[in-house]
């Protein structure tokens, strides 16, 4: 244990001194200081202040309802200032008469008149329990005459009340306490100092979550890119460090000044997270977080490794910053509204789960049933591990591609087997499993089939071979892909439950099944393995092209029965597309083995 | 760190071969140039020497050992030992002197006072204590040059390995480059150099291997090969005071080439190559005498490391 201690030590330890050399520790320092304060001060400011601003972030993330929810709740009309509010009262103060009330507190008092009107029909019969408010209700809209409005039964087309709704019931008795009068209220942030404090946690948590499944990864990938495209990284590779230990340096060196500037958010994040007593959502926050963000990073290292030689760094970045954003930002509209029929996406965006555990931490809105919890808590646990599971196996690759040495592939069978088990579990949860069977398998499969490329392009030979002298053992890397989509269909059986049914159509849908899932490896061998001309390249796409009509008829022949629909669907369109059909059918699979065949190649 | 290549062979391509079957065994504590134009196979050769790059064919021994996956010596630990400077090292420009030998020394596993020592003396022997601080894109190309040679010599390797280290070195740079090298040399370090410019190997190789299409042309010590290559090329520089015409006349009843006419200290001086040895020379000025050509001096041209390169790769163009 010391002794890889001291090795990891080693490792860092220049990349480290590297990025904090100088006074780049001290600015960085005093900066992430100073970020800590402002998002302290930002948050007091936005958990109290009345400006539009400040609510509108307020009920954005929950914490405070709209203000015409609350001036319908608590039937009120709600103002930004004293001289508005005695400019609504007029100079006689609380005028109650609809002849001399304020125009719009007379419309939400007409409003609240047309609902008494509404719930005091004798058509209308409430529960039990709420009978003495019908009641009550009666006798106000009596008394108060004089406030129905003369557009009345346009009024009513508009209304809504469910006496099962405890909002709805609190706003009946609100009403019938001001007895029709609107009270004018001078609006003020309603959070207390600890929600207050929730949301300087929630802020500090939401930059971390930022800062570390965007930024880290981007700095990183950036850095590994600028020193492929200098060629920096050569003399690195001629030094005592090991391939291991270069990657490391690699992945430490640019997080230092990422972990400086998260250090004292993290100290925020779990003190507020204690304080309020949601210390274990926190921690799982924090879990969720570091591995989703190391996931990221690796391949964020892994896309710059691969065009990292041949594109500027900031082509590199700016292909990063658009994925890892678009990645954060579904994490956060997912994240932040999971329901029944999206929780088993937190599989598979990365941001989604840490900010749904965010959100959970410091302002919990309570959207799903126990058993709802249950699968969504066992998704984020398989998550968080695949995402660990998946970064450790990227980062070998990268240091198999570092130092050279994947002459037999950048992955070993066993780390790509245990590569497309993970996919494939998290892929296959994504789907809720009430539905069945099929649906989930072919989306399940069609969401780990991109992955599965790249598993799959990590098992290629690599290393400095000629391409010409390069042995692509086509039939063992298939037998592997196909053995990990096997992995994939027994997992779907567990998750959802053996076939329903079945009908002789699905033999023919599997036929095509195997045709696409084959093609489509051979595809990713002959372009990844060997060099491409633009040719090549093009009838690469036609292939992809044709394994995608070829899924889709599998799906339809498996999940369906299809009485009339041909084997080959294009003979629907024409028997020239048809036959088309046919012959690329058969011939592509025969030019991609051809291609990736050294005695073919050489002629 | 003696070394041995034995049937060294590169291709990247898999048809045309960078390096081909390279057999050569370099000395232990001697000062190694590897001579030859552009797309040789030098660069090539040294990277496979310095373990960066793996070899399509053959061995690389270290001391008797070969390193690598299932080897006896483990290329981290062969490396720790291996100084190498490649074509085209480039620097980090933000950096500073001292912190990229800092950088450099910690990957190489120096810590504390003894890399802080030899940080110290890497700025002193390569005359960069005035720039310590000055990022690396700010310095001059000699001095961007000195850095990179101070960065591979700074963890105090038995091999050191310098592909074109005189790029970009203005004259007295590479006076310098001499003096270190000689210096280390003087350590027991091994010194594997390549450079298009053969004077400066010249006097400063104890052996030399010219390289022409991925093959080894000739190899051996310095003298030997000039030896070698000069037995039937006897050229004399030829000092007279006049009568030019009546000497070429003469020389031409000889059958001598005359493949150069200049002038040194105010007179005309014709180096001739002479096809018969020292007894020809000998009735050449016999008869440029009784010509009437009045000769002041002459003198044997000892053949250069450079003539013998030029006369091979005229070889290989004829």
């Amino acid at each position: 244990m010391n002794e890889r201690l001291r090795e990891l030590r080693i490792a860092c330890r220049p990349f480290v001194t590297r990025a904090l050399r100088g006074p780049r520790r001290r600015r960085l320092a005093l900066g992430s200081g100073l970020l800590g304060l402002v998002v302290v001060l930002m948050g007091l400011w936005i958990g109290h202040s009345p400006s539009p601003f400040a609510h509108d972030l307020r009920v954005s993330v929950g914490m405070e309802p709209h203000r015409w929810e609350r001036q319908q709740t608590e039937f009120c009309l709600l103002v930004d200032s004293p001289l508005e509010r005695d400019r609504i009262l007029g100079p006689a103060g609380a005028e109650t008469r609809s002849g001399s009330m304020d125009p719009a507190r007379l419309r939400h008092a007409q409003e609240a008149w047309v609902l008494l009107d509404r719930l005091a029909n004798p058509h209308v019969l409430p529960p039990e329990p709420y009978r003495p408010l019908q009641v009550r209700a009666r006798a106000l809209r009596d008394a108060r005459l004089d406030l129905a409005p003369p557009d009345l039964d346009a009024q009513r087309r508009y209304l809504q009340f469910d006496w099962n709704r405890a909002r709805d019931r609190e706003r009946l008795r609100s009403i019938l306490d001001a007895q029709l009068i609107p009270h004018v209220v001078l609006y003020r942030s309603p959070l207390s100092l600890a929600d207050t404090i929730r949301l300087v946690g929630m802020m500090a948590a939401g930059l971390l979550v930022l800062l570390l499944i965007v930024a880290a990864p981007l700095w990183v990938g950036v850095r590994l890119a600028q020193e492929l495209h200098d060629n920096t990284l050569a003399p690195l590779t001629g030094t005592a460090l090991t391939a291991r230990q270069l990657v490391i340096g690699l992945v430490v060196g640019p997080l230092a000044p990422v972990a400086m500037v998260a250090a004292p958010l993290v100290a925020l994040v779990l003190a507020i997270g204690a304080g309020v007593g949601r210390l274990v959502p926190t921690l799982g926050l924090l879990a969720m977080t570091l591995a989703m963000a190391t996931l990221l990073v690796g391949l964020a290292m892994l896309g710059a490794l691969a065009v990292g030689h041949r594109r500027a760094p900031g082509l590199v970045g700016i292909g990063l910053l658009a994925l890892l954003s678009l990645t954060a930002l579904a994490g956060v509209g997912i994240g932040l509204e999971l329901d029944d029929d999206t929780l088993g996406l937190v599989t598979i965006v990365p941001g989604a789960g840490p900010v749904h555990l965010l959100a959970e931490a410091f302002a919990p809105v309570a959207r799903l049933d126990a058993a709802q919890a249950r699968a969504l808590d066992l998704r984020l646990l398989l998550a968080t591990a695949g995402a660990i599971v998946l970064a450790s196996i990227a980062l070998r690759a990268i240091e198999r591609r570092v130092g050279g040495t994947h002459r037999r592939g950048a992955l070993r069978t066993m780390e790509a087997g245990l590569a497309a088990l993970t996919l494939s579990v998290l892929a296959l949860l994504v789907p809720p499993p009430e539905i069945g069977f099929g649906v989930p398998l072919f989306i399940g499969l069609a969401l780990v089939l991109v992955p599965l490329q790249v598993v799959l392009v990590g098992r290629i030979p690599g290393a400095d071979v000629p391409p010409c002298m390069r042995q692509i053992p086509v039939v063992r890397l298939l037998g592997e892909y196909l053995a990990w989509l096997g992995i994939a269909v027994a997992i779907a059986v567990v998750i959802a439950g053996p076939p329903q049914s079945m009908h002789a159509g699905v033999l023919v849908g599997l036929v095509h099944l195997a045709w696409a899932l084959s093609v489509t490896a051979l595809i990713t061998l002959r372009g990844a393995a060997l060099p491409t001309t633009i040719l090549t390249k093009l009838w690469l796409m036609v292939g992809l092209g044709i394994a995608l009509v070829e899924y889709v008829t599998a799906a339809v022949w498996c999940m369906e029965s299809p009485g009339n629909t041909l084997i080959l669907p294009l003979f629907e369109l024409s028997p020239l597309l048809g036959l088309l059909q046919v012959a690329m059918l058969v011939w592509i699979p025969i030019s991609l083995v051809r291609g990736l065949t050294p005695a073919e190649r050489s002629t | 760190m003696q070394i041995e290549l034995q049937h060294l062979s590169k291709t990247y391509d898999g048809r045309d071969w960078a390096v081909r079957a390279l057999n050569l065994t370099i000395p232990s504590g001697s000062i190694f140039g590897l001579i030859g134009p552009n797309g040789a196979g030098k660069s090539t050769a040294l990277r496979m020497v310095a373990t960066v790059m793996d070899p399509t064919e053959g061995t690389i021994v270290y001391d008797g050992h070969s390193a690598g996956e299932g080897q006896s010596l483990r290329t981290t630990e062969l490396r720790r030992r291996i100084g190498f400077l490649g074509d085209g090292n480039p620097l980090y420009k933000q950096m500073s002197p001292v912190d990229y030998l800092r950088f450099f020394g910690q990957c190489f596993r120096l810590d504390g006072n003894r890399l802080e020592r030899a940080i110290e003396r890497m700025l002193v022997t390569f005359d960069l204590q005035g720039k310590a601080d000055t990022p690396a894109g700010s310095l001059s190309k000699g001095m961007r040059q000195r850095l990179l040679i101070a960065r591979c010599l700074l963890h105090d390797p038995s091999l050191l390995i310098l592909d074109e280290p005189a790029d970009g070195l203005d004259p007295r740079g590479r006076h310098d480059l001499r003096r270190i090298l000689g210096r280390v040399r003087e350590q027991g370090v091994t010194v594997i150099i390549s450079s298009h410019i053969l004077r400066e190997l010249d006097d400063l190789c104890d052996q030399v291997a010219i390289m022409q299409r991925g093959r080894l042309v000739v190899g051996g010590r310095v003298d030997e090969i000039i030896e070698r290559y000069e037995v039937s090329r006897f050229v004399y520089d030829l000092r007279i005071l006049a009568e030019v015409d009546t000497a070429r006349r003469v020389l031409a009843r000889h059958r001598t080439l005359v493949e150069r006419e200049a002038e040194a200290e105010g007179l005309p001086c014709l180096s001739i190559q002479v096809q018969g040895g020292e007894a020809m020379m000998a009735q050449i000025l016999t008869d440029l005498t009784a010509a009437g050509v009045k000769v002041v001096t002459v003198s044997r041209v000892r053949s250069r490391l450079e003539d013998v390169y030029d006369r091979l790769s005229e070889d290989r163009v004829n």
